[in-house]
């Protein structure tokens, strides 16, 4: 299967993209200020958690988005669920507005409040923890093929939130916030969509099913790893926000050679539920067959 | 051939007219490759298959081509060969690894309990063509050399870039690369199937949705960790010239930043785990 552009193809793509643009009823981000009301809450938001849109020269929405940023930085937030992505290139170790050096626990209450005033219900925080990141730097000699490696370096923490409603999990849904130095936010990817109360419902009987014991369908080359009940949904970027209560089968390989874990969604009968879309209208991979080129070897 | 079906297109031109709204100036084009392995239990192959990885790649080169790269090849299954990773067939002009700037795979690599030093790393395919279908990352595959175009190799396997392991396994394959990323992990904290890892990771690449692109290390550091089990790490390493070229590229390089290739004297590389 390929996809092979030509310059023509190219040419066309851009053309019907543009065309597209002009058609719909996107606003387009302007340097002067929107008179969107979404986007006057947004850069509300932004104010009310520490995020400095001050030097933002662009703002504006287009479909389930609504945006404003600049050069080093942006703040998006979905219109059609509760999911932020932030992100300010001066934020980080040795970088200008820095990383947070209070304790962890500052952190986390600070990254907590954070949320809390976004909107995430306190409630449905079921695990927190601080993620560290490292990183390290080493000299290589090919010839040798040896690194003279420098001590690794705590360069960040990040606080991280997954949820639960009640006792249903919510498999999809998370929460990163990284601290500046300041306290603001340099860093934030919060996707926490609405839950409708009959999606809960669904998960509740899915919980009782897999009590009764349900037998996970069995999948060629794997066995059931854990099996549990709860709540996907579609990914924080994306067109469309599908939601649905699941039985999730995580497999273990049975050949220990081949790792990446398969996961299967199903009801409570055993069927498959479809993964939660990202697109409205999912890309179609395209179909062919290659050719193998002479320097390549025949399987057989 | 038709190009792009038509669903494709209308998604591709929702996210893009984002991006086209949103960016400043004009970003500098790549061009990228994806190779997506869903099916690994035909012809005799011991599986398990993988039915997330072909619509991972697929959204992943929506993002990508909404931020105006260039897609050369976006193949699947039995189309991906195993020697489309290693060196001497890497340049394979039907859609090997070394012939677009950035290459994304999603498909097995494969796990010890635990790593060692000298455990390897790999990449795992199911191919029509080029066998053996496993790669040995340290001992076959070299990007960026005669004529190579790879700067971004960015893999969505099982422990492909194993932290003990990476002077062995990874740091020789870099002639002329400039970043890689994937994971770290063992047999019991491994990643599982997704669409929205490579999907979130894609979008963070890219001006789109009126978000600014991130640094391909941050935007592996905010996204690698998707649907992973507890304890497995996202990994990127970067080379450089000098120590402080390597850490600037592992922190601030970016897709469309159109650096020059470096000489791999030195690496920096970064990790974050879901603990």
């Amino acid at each position: 299967m390929i996809a092979r552009i030509s310059r023509l193809g190219l040419t066309a793509s851009l053309v019907l993209l543009l065309a597209g643009c002009a058609a719909s009823s996107a606003q387009p981000l302007a340097a002067s200020p929107a008179p969107d009301v979404r986007v006057q809450q947004v850069e509300r938001q932004a104010k009310a958690i520490g995020f400095d849109l001050s030097a933002a020269t662009k703002r504006g929405a287009y479909q389930n988005t609504v945006a404003v940023g600049g050069g080093t930085e942006s703040f998006v937030r979905r219109t059609d669920s509760l999911t932020y992505i932030a992100g300010d290139d001066r934020y980080g170790f040795g970088e200008k507005i820095g990383v947070f050096a209070g304790s962890d626990a500052a952190l986390l209450a600070r990254s907590q409040a954070v949320l809390v005033e976004l909107g995430v219900p306190a409630s449905e925080i079921s695990r927190v923890r601080i993620q560290h990141e490292y990183g390290r730097v080493g000299q290589f000699d090919a010839a040798t093929g040896t690194v003279k490696a420098e001590p690794q370096q705590l360069l960040n923490r990040i606080a991280s939130f997954r949820r639960s409603i009640g006792t249903i999990p919510v498999f999809s849904s998370y929460a990163r916030v990284g601290l500046t130095q300041s306290g603001g936010v340099g860093m934030l990817r919060v996707h926490w969509p609405r839950i409708d109360a009959q999606t809960l419902k669904s998960a509740q009987a899915l919980q009782a099913r897999v009590r009764q014991g349900f037998k996970p369908p069995a999948v060629v080359g794997a066995r059931p790893e854990t099996v549990a009940a709860g709540i996907v949904h579609s990914p924080a970027a994306g067109e469309v926000m599908d939601v649905a209560a699941v039985i999730r089968v995580i497999y273990r390989p049975t050949n220990a050679q081949h790792g990446k874990k398969p996961v299967r969604l199903y009801d409570a009968s055993g069927r498959s539920v479809p993964e939660p879309r990202v697109f409205l209208k999912p890309p179609q991979p395209p179909q062919g067959t290659r050719a193998a080129a002479k320097s390549v070897p025949s399987r057989n | 051939m038709s190009l792009w079906h038509s669903a494709r297109r209308s998604a591709i031109a929702a996210v893009a007219c984002a991006a086209l709204v949103a960016t400043a100036t004009p970003a500098l084009a790549v061009t990228f490759s994806t190779g997506a392995v869903a099916m690994y239990t035909n012809n005799g192959g011991s599986g398990p298959d993988l039915p997330d990885t072909i619509p991972e790649a697929a959204d992943f080169g929506v993002w990508l081509t909404a931020g105006g790269h260039t897609l050369v090849h976006a193949w699947t299954d039995g189309n991906v060969f195993g020697s489309d990773f290693r060196d001497g067939t890497d340049l394979d002009p039907g859609g090997a690894s070394d012939i677009a700037a950035v290459y994304f795979f999603t498909g097995h690599g494969s796990c010890e309990n635990p790593p060692t030093a000298s455990s390897g790393d790999f990449i795992i395919v199911h191919g029509n063509h080029g066998t053996p279908d496993v790669t040995n990352i340290g001992m076959s595959s070299r990007w960026g050399n005669n004529g190579g175009k790879a700067r971004f190799m960015l893999l969505d396997a099982s422990c492909p870039m194993d932290l003990v392991s990476l002077p062995s396994d990874w740091f020789p394959g870099f002639k002329g690369l400039h970043i890689a990323t994937g994971h770290s992990g063992d047999v019991n904290h491994d990643t599982q199937d997704s669409v929205s890892r490579g999907n979130d990771f894609a979008q963070e690449l890219v001006d789109a949705g009126g978000s600014n692109a991130r640094s391909v290390g941050s935007a592996w550091m905010d996204t690698g960790t998707e649907d992973v089990q507890d304890d497995v790490c996202a990994v990127v390493i970067a080379a450089g010239n000098t120590r402080n070229d390597a850490i600037d590229r592992r922190e601030h390089e970016k897709l469309k930043d159109n650096r020059s290739a470096p000489i791999p004297h030195w690496f920096a590389w970064r990790w974050t785990c879901d603990q």
